[in-house]
């Protein structure tokens, strides 16, 4: 399980969005993605995700390049910007719809669905998505990520728009599928990053500020006021590299 | 092409539509069933209820048209739930196309219903079967897939469904206008636009249409058979490409 960038860039309307930036994370486990936003945090899940195209530079997911967007995404499942489920489809016909673009069997659907209906409590399947509040649409689309039981997984603030209890469950099946899975995830939840991710990267302007153990990098710049303090100092410019 | 992305697309976008097919297949119904009404207190003969009856037709295809796939090209892009979708490991020709297919389907209740009450109504008004219906049928199938696949391209370089939903519409309704200015006025046959070729439908269903009527404001030319399937084909090659590429390359 591997995902490499190498010198990526992106401009968007002129505007440098992304300036070279590389790094690469592999093994199972959680790697947060931080930085304020307009950091390029978004954007840098777009391009992993072909919904955006870099303009210079490489990316690769388990060694194959994501210009072969159809083979890289294969074993990759992706959670970015604030996707919302079709208002028209039941939970279930979504979940089944999802699981038909994937190509899986209708068996393996009804497994996962009945796994992950266990695991999210999801409302009545049955229920149009438009009706659905907030937090049970965005439990949806979660459901909708973790259908395929992909290798990897991009999860862009997972836990956004969720009350403390949904947010609770959602870190709790992460924590859990991060022993076996690599789960690249943003956050602007600093608690949520410490209790989860084993290492961090850290970007600003368009550019890979830090990146390294949770631990070290909260020691290194948080200077024993914890993880916070030390992405404070990262984005605020008073790290020293 | 894999099929069971196809095919999911394809029930997904016919199960978006429901609502539409059905609400249209009503109006289809409610049109011909007054417009017959009409035929028997105006007294209309066979050839103005045939030709009134493929005018109708005719704008139906682009009324509905353009309700039905003005969201195809455009809303994954404009509406969250695309972020889902287009980061799938799906072939991005494949959902447009499905789509597309999909909206061309639903098309068919409306236009079967409207031809079958149309022929009803007429043999029963006047004891014949209109005049080249199976063809007009055909012609009508062809302009209804070249329609989609108009106000879909349109979509694809649109910011949301407004654009295409606009265009369609100005197209399908203004259309007599335009063929006033460029035939009555200017004696040019719009072979350039796309409604004009889809004026066979209704001109191939009477005899005393010819393909240029002086005594006509709105259709002064009504094109051949042959010209009317140049026009509807050409459309239909360049939007398709339009729709397949602007949606491949587009990001988000």
């Amino acid at each position: 399980m591997e995902i490499s960038v190498k010198n990526v860039v992106k401009t968007f309307d002129g505007k440098l969005v992304l300036d070279s930036i590389s790094f690469d994370v592999n093994g199972t486990g959680i790697v947060g993605y931080l930085g304020p936003n307009g950091a390029g945090k978004t954007t840098t899940f777009k391009i992993l995700t072909n919904l955006a195209k870099a303009d210079s530079g490489e990316v690769r997911i388990n060694g194959i390049d994501t210009k072969d967007y159809r083979k890289a995404l294969l074993n990759v499942s992706s959670l970015v910007g604030n996707p919302e489920p079709y208002d028209d489809m039941t939970i279930k016909e979504f979940l089944e719809f999802i699981g038909g673009i994937r190509s899986m069997s209708r068996k393996k659907v009804e497994e996962r669905i009945s796994v992950l209906k266990k695991d999210l409590a999801l409302d009545d399947l049955n229920k149009n998505c438009g009706v659905l509040s907030k937090g049970n649409k965005q439990r949806v689309v979660i459901a909708a990520v973790l259908l395929p039981d992909t290798d990897i997984l991009l999860l862009d603030e997972p836990t956004n728009g969720l009350d403390p209890v949904e947010a609770y469950d959602i870190k709790r099946i992460l924590k859990k599928i991060g022993k076996k899975k690599l789960i690249l995830l943003s956050s602007h939840i600093m608690e949520e990053v410490k209790e989860l991710c084993r290492d961090i990267i850290v970007i600003d302007n368009g550019r890979i500020i830090a990146y390294g153990k949770t631990k070290s990098i909260e020691r290194k710049f948080g200077k024993g006021r914890g993880l916070e303090r030390a992405y404070i100092n990262l984005v605020m410019g008073k790290h020293e590299n | 092409m894999k099929t069971k992305p196809f095919l999911t697309f394809f029930t997904a976008q016919m199960r978006l539509l429901r609502s539409q097919i059905v609400a249209f297949t009503v109006l289809s119904v409610i049109l011909v069933a007054g417009f017959s009404f009409l035929a028997v207190k105006g007294n209309f003969g066979m050839n103005e209820f045939s030709e009134s009856l493929g005018l109708i037709i005719w704008i139906m295809i682009g009324l509905i048209g353009s309700n039905l796939s003005a969201e195809t090209g455009v809303s994954d892009f404009s509406e969250k739930t695309g972020m889902l979708i287009l980061s799938q490991p799906v072939d991005r020709r494949l959902i447009i196309l499905s789509k597309i297919l999909a909206c061309f389907a639903a098309m068919l209740l409306p236009l079967i219903v409207i031809y079958a009450a149309g022929l009803t109504a007429g043999f029963l008004l006047y004891g014949h079967i209109i005049f080249n219906a199976i063809l007009s049928f055909g012609i009508s199938l062809l302009y209804t897939l070249s329609f989609i696949a108009f106000v879909t391209g349109i979509g694809t370089v649109s910011k949301n469904k407004s654009t295409p939903l606009s265009v369609g519409l100005t197209v399908s309704l203004l259309a007599v206008f335009v063929f006033a200015v460029f035939g009555k006025l200017l004696g040019i046959e719009p072979w350039f636009f796309l409604p004009y070729g889809g004026l066979a439908i209704s001109g191939i269903m009477t005899s005393s249409i010819l393909h240029i009527n002086p005594g006509n404001f709105f259709f002064y030319y009504v094109p051949y058979v042959w010209e009317a399937l140049v026009i509807i084909l050409i459309y239909l090659a360049i939007f398709l490409a339009v729709s397949v590429i602007a949606y491949s390359k587009r990001q988000i």
